[in-house]
């Protein structure tokens, strides 16, 4: 199962690496070190809170705290839905990479934390590595615009697949509220926020629809 | 390594990962409301679709950008409906994607 798991995390390593290039690159431009830059990835290992920490942490330390873990929110859910939908045993352990691709992934996945480790650690060991190559100089690699585009589409691809496999019982409606919930604080740059609303307001009104339908 | 730097970068690694494991440690106390409905499916549902539209559409839209990535995204639909491989399809999709990036360029 572990085995499974990892090769299942080819498609969320496919698109962690140019974005984890880009990390590092962006970090080393900003005055970071690459010790420091690999560091973050290693610890904290959740793209968009590390970009939101190296672009606030030179000038407000507080905000460099305060806004990555805001853009965090969401993993609460996250956490509940896979605590409920797996049998965790080492939740100290699985907890750690539970990261918004590993947790769509494993939304179809077999119900084993071994799988979880093995997809967690495909997914780390891209995300920590494309760190590395970004902050020794991965700018050379991201001067393809094409290819550092259609590799990111893995993930947007890998999204498309998980939510055609989630709409069955009826829950389109929650996937068409959720992702206008998302859209609308997507335009106005705070995506992550739409992301948990997403997940906390879609299933509250569209089961308040379907009860009303079924009354 | 500055030494400011390493204390904030650890406090933001100990927060997330406190977010990811404080609802699987205590999954008793939220689980069971969870649970007795279907809020855990329309949940997981509504965040695939909101991580999926987020990653399709960046904002000011550039109809290219869209183009491209609808066209690949017709591909992934029909080799997932022929195959029912997430990898090949992944697969079809990045080359699509490559393919319809430098053609409609």
């Amino acid at each position: 199962m572990f085995k499974m798991g990892f090769s299942s995390s080819l498609p969320i390593a496919l698109g962690y690496i140019p974005v984890a290039i880009a990390f590092g690159v962006s970090a080393v431009a900003m005055g970071f070190s690459p010790i420091e830059v690999v560091l973050a990835s290693v610890l904290i290992f959740a793209g968009s809170s590390q970009f939101a920490l190296i672009s606030l942490l030179p000038s407000s330390p507080f905000s460099a705290v305060v806004i990555p873990l805001s853009l965090n929110l969401r993993h609460l859910v996250y956490g509940c839905i896979v605590s409920q939908r797996f049998n965790i045993r080492f939740p100290y352990l699985t907890a750690f990479g539970l990261t918004d691709e590993v947790f769509a992934s494993l939304l179809k996945a077999p119900d084993d934390e071994r799988f979880i480790w093995g997809m967690v650690l495909g997914a780390y060991i891209s995300w920590v590595a494309g760190s590395l190559i970004g902050a020794l100089g991965g700018d050379a690699l991201l001067h393809y615009q094409s290819l550092s585009s259609s590799l990111l589409f893995s993930l947007t691809s890998l999204f498309f697949i998980l939510l055609i496999l989630n709409l069955g019982e009826g829950r389109w409606l929650s996937a068409l509220i959720g992702g206008t919930i998302a859209l609308f604080f997507h335009f106005f740059g705070h995506a992550h926020l739409g992301i948990l609303l997403a997940g906390v307001l879609a299933p509250i009104v569209a089961l308040k629809v379907k009860g009303r339908r079924e009354a | 390594m500055r030494g400011s730097y390493l204390v904030v970068i650890v406090i933001v690694a100990i927060g997330t990962y406190l977010m990811r494991f404080l609802p699987m440690r205590f999954k008793g106390t939220v689980g069971n409301i969870v649970k007795s409905s279907n809020f855990l499916k329309h949940s997981s549902t509504a965040i695939v679709s909101a991580l999926f539209l987020t990653s399709l559409v960046s904002f000011p839209t550039k109809l290219g950008e869209i183009l491209t990535s609808l066209l690949a995204l017709v591909l992934v639909f029909l080799s997932y409906r022929k195959w029912r491989n997430l990898g090949i399809s992944i697969m079809v999709g990045i080359v699509s994607h490559f393919s319809f990036n430098i053609l409609l360029r």
